[in-house]
């Protein structure tokens, strides 16, 4: 189901994106580096997951690239041009009609009080897609078609209540497919389903990755699933990004000590039942104010070394086009560093 | 036909040495509502042996969490247990009084909720909640009871020092490990887990359920696990009961029901979700979604969603549980048919 690698620019970009908060008062404020130094290319026709664990950063990423936090530094690039700078309304609506995201809760995302047909309707009308009656129907239609709630006109006229969670994450597809968009975000878009339906969404969302090819960047906390929808896959740890690679290169040989450990935390019943192999790394994942300069995985880590707790390892380049960032890899290969200087 | 009776209902002897720890046996439980009644758990049987950890797998609304509240006399209404029995080594306990309820319901059967990390009052030391748990069941002082506490938290990984914390102070993952404490502070013989690690990253999740696995070995009790995470269950259960629309459909050994599984439903739902090893296939989920109780589908509650139905049989007869291999029944009219051929 993986389309072949091609080496087509990016359509959206990010170059050393990072995003701090603030928390407290005037007197007491601590600084909170959710996003350090992020860099993702996604291609159209390829789905790119951003894998992590609560916490880790990963919804803070796809809020900036949807243009809903503001970044403190870096570039985002759509089409290489940055959008980062972009604040006018008009500005940003011409970037959401290329850009749309899906969120993770189908309850919540859809307003109870309004029918499907409306949901669908607002965007073509707000990106003007659609003005006339006759047009906003065909629209209508033509959208519930493409996600597979059929027969159109029995679900048109409902409300969100009357919808399953599965349906009601169709509606949500459908909704960000109105405007046409070149790229979707997708944040946890089959969390909140149950087993048996997450695969329906997926699938969808692959068939139009094919069909319109559309650039996805789906995050999740669940590798497999990233494994199975994703042609590759980041894995982010505290802030960072520590390691990209094709989905499958990652499962069968992650590199990272970070990954490593959340491939063997992951329950696989096919990995034989009952396995007892204990997890080397004790400790949780770190709150962010106490993180100091060096790799935030270093207290939990099997092979920390000094210069880890010094300073956060470089990209280094590994063959099939995957990085990891660890000073483990970095006398394996030479290292070629994207990363601005002064990390 | 080798159509079998759910279970057999005769062995509540207490002297009986050999007797399941839990024993449900054709339970029903609605919720009598403005649309309607709900039967959310239609004729439910199944039994949990000492040292034993029993899953019950389904989607939302199959009934599993009703089956917890129901089990443990929890359920408020709209819900009403309406037919069946439960019992509690031997003793019936929906004949249980308030007061032998109070005595069952934490020294015998505790309950980790879903996201109970939430459930520690943010106000009281953990400490004092372990004590406050203690004392409410057994006449000890509280400098016995503090030390209990003590060691009930370095039992679960969290150190002692800790017992004069409050909850906010702690991690969800030691929040958690806490609220695990608390439930196996009076040595119960059964612990009912519902989604016990939903709100913890894997790597937290692995961690206590290593931990939970080595304290049954230490301390010899048994786990009604409840969790929408098939992976998870699979690899932690001894045996799994399959739950579809208030029904159990299939029960049976772990590695039979993921290797083997004999009811359409199970089959489809072993193949719902990917999996980190194995050859990248394509997987199809369950088209369709589950069922509305209050008026469910006619025989078979999954024919409506099955590919495999017999046309003019499935959507009138509901199959019974018939026993397909060791300890292993399933309710599916295609095992007669398959037998039928042999």
């Amino acid at each position: 189901m993986n389309k072949p690698k091609d080496n087509r620019e990016p359509i959206l970009e990010t170059r050393n994106l990072s995003k701090s908060f603030y928390v407290g008062n005037a007197l007491s404020r601590v600084q909170i580096k959710a996003v350090q130094e992020a860099n993702i290319q996604l291609y159209r026709g390829r789905v790119t997951a951003l894998v992590g664990e609560s916490g880790s950063g990963k919804s803070t990423i796809i809020r900036m690239l949807a243009r809903l936090f503001d970044p403190t530094s870096g570039d985002i690039l759509f089409k290489g041009e940055n959008v980062a700078p972009v604040k006018s309304r008009k500005g940003l609506l011409k970037y959401r009609s290329q850009v749309q995201m899906i969120f993770q809760d189908p309850f919540s995302s859809l307003n109870p009080v309004h029918k499907i047909r409306y949901h669908l309707e607002r965007p073509l009308q707000i990106h003007h897609k659609a003005r006339k009656k006759a047009d906003l129907d065909a629209k209508v239609e033509e959208l519930l078609q493409r996600v597979s709630l059929v027969p159109t006109e029995e679900f048109a006229p409902k409300y969100p209540h009357q919808l399953s969670g599965g349906q009601r994450q169709r509606v949500a597809v459908a909704r960000a497919l109105a405007v046409e968009p070149e790229v979707i975000l997708a944040d946890e878009p089959v969390s909140m389903l149950d087993v048996s339906i997450r695969m329906g969404i997926l699938n969808l969302m692959a068939k139009l990755r094919d069909e319109n090819d559309i650039a996805f960047l789906y995050v999740t906390h669940d590798l497999a699933s990233a494994r199975y929808f994703a042609d590759e896959t980041l894995v982010m740890y505290a802030g960072y990004i520590v390691e990209k690679a094709a989905s499958e290169d990652l499962v069968q040989d992650p590199k990272h000590p970070y990954t490593q450990l959340l491939l063997a935390a992951v329950p696989d019943p096919a990995r034989g039942l009952k396995t007892n192999e204990v997890i080397e790394a004790k400790g949780e994942n770190p709150t962010f104010g106490a993180l100091g300069p060096g790799c935030p995985f270093a207290s939990r880590c099997p092979h920390v070394m000094d210069k880890c707790r010094a300073a956060m390892p470089p990209v280094t380049e590994l063959p099939d086009s995957r990085w990891v960032r660890c000073y483990l890899y970095e006398e394996a290969v030479p290292a070629r560093t994207l990363q601005a200087a002064g990390d | 036909m080798v159509a079998i009776p759910q279970h057999q209902s005769d062995t509540h002897n207490p002297a009986q040495a050999d007797l399941p720890l839990l024993q449900v046996t054709d339970l029903q439980v609605e919720y009598r509502t403005k649309r309607g009644q709900i039967k959310a758990v239609d004729h439910v049987s199944f039994d949990i042996w000492p040292n034993e950890v029993y899953g019950l797998a389904g989607e939302s609304g199959c009934g599993k969490s009703t089956i917890v509240y129901a089990v443990t006399r929890l359920h408020k209404p709209p819900a009403h247990i309406t037919g069946g029995e439960v019992y509690f080594r031997g003793r019936d306990v929906l004949k249980m009084t308030e007061e032998e309820l109070r005595g069952y319901r934490w020294e015998h059967a505790s309950i980790v909720f879903q996201s109970a990390m939430n459930a520690l009052n943010p106000v009281i030391t953990i400490g004092t909640q372990i004590i406050d748990a203690i004392q409410a069941h057994k006449p000890v002082s509280k400098e016995e009871a503090r030390t209990r506490a003590k060691e009930l938290l370095e039992t679960v990984g969290i150190d002692p020092k800790h017992v004069d914390s409050y909850p906010h102070q702690l991690s969800g993952g030691m929040r958690q490990r806490a609220v695990i404490s608390i439930a196996l502070a009076l040595n119960p013989e059964l612990i009912i887990m519902d989604e016990p690690t939903t709100a913890l990253d894997v790597v937290m999740q692995k961690q206590i359920m290593q931990e939970i696995t080595y304290l049954k070995r230490e301390f010899g009790f048994s786990v009604l696990f409840i969790t929408h995470d098939l992976s998870l269950l699979v690899e932690f259960s001894d045996r799994i009961g399959i739950m579809y629309a208030g029904q159990i459909v299939e029960s049976g050994p772990s590695r039979d029901i993921f290797e083997n599984p004999q009811h359409p439903y199970t089959h489809k739902l072993m193949h719902s979700f990917p999996s980190i090893t194995g050859p990248r296939q394509e997987l199809v989920g369950i088209p369709g979604s589950p069922p509305d109780l209050i008026s469910p589908p006619s025989g078979c509650r999954f024919h409506p969603r099955c590919d495999v139905a017999i046309a003019g049989r499935c959507q009138e007869i509901m199959p019974l549980l018939q026993i397909v291999g060791p300890q292993h029944e399933a309710a599916c009219h295609l095992i007669d048919e398959k037998r039928a051929h042999e």
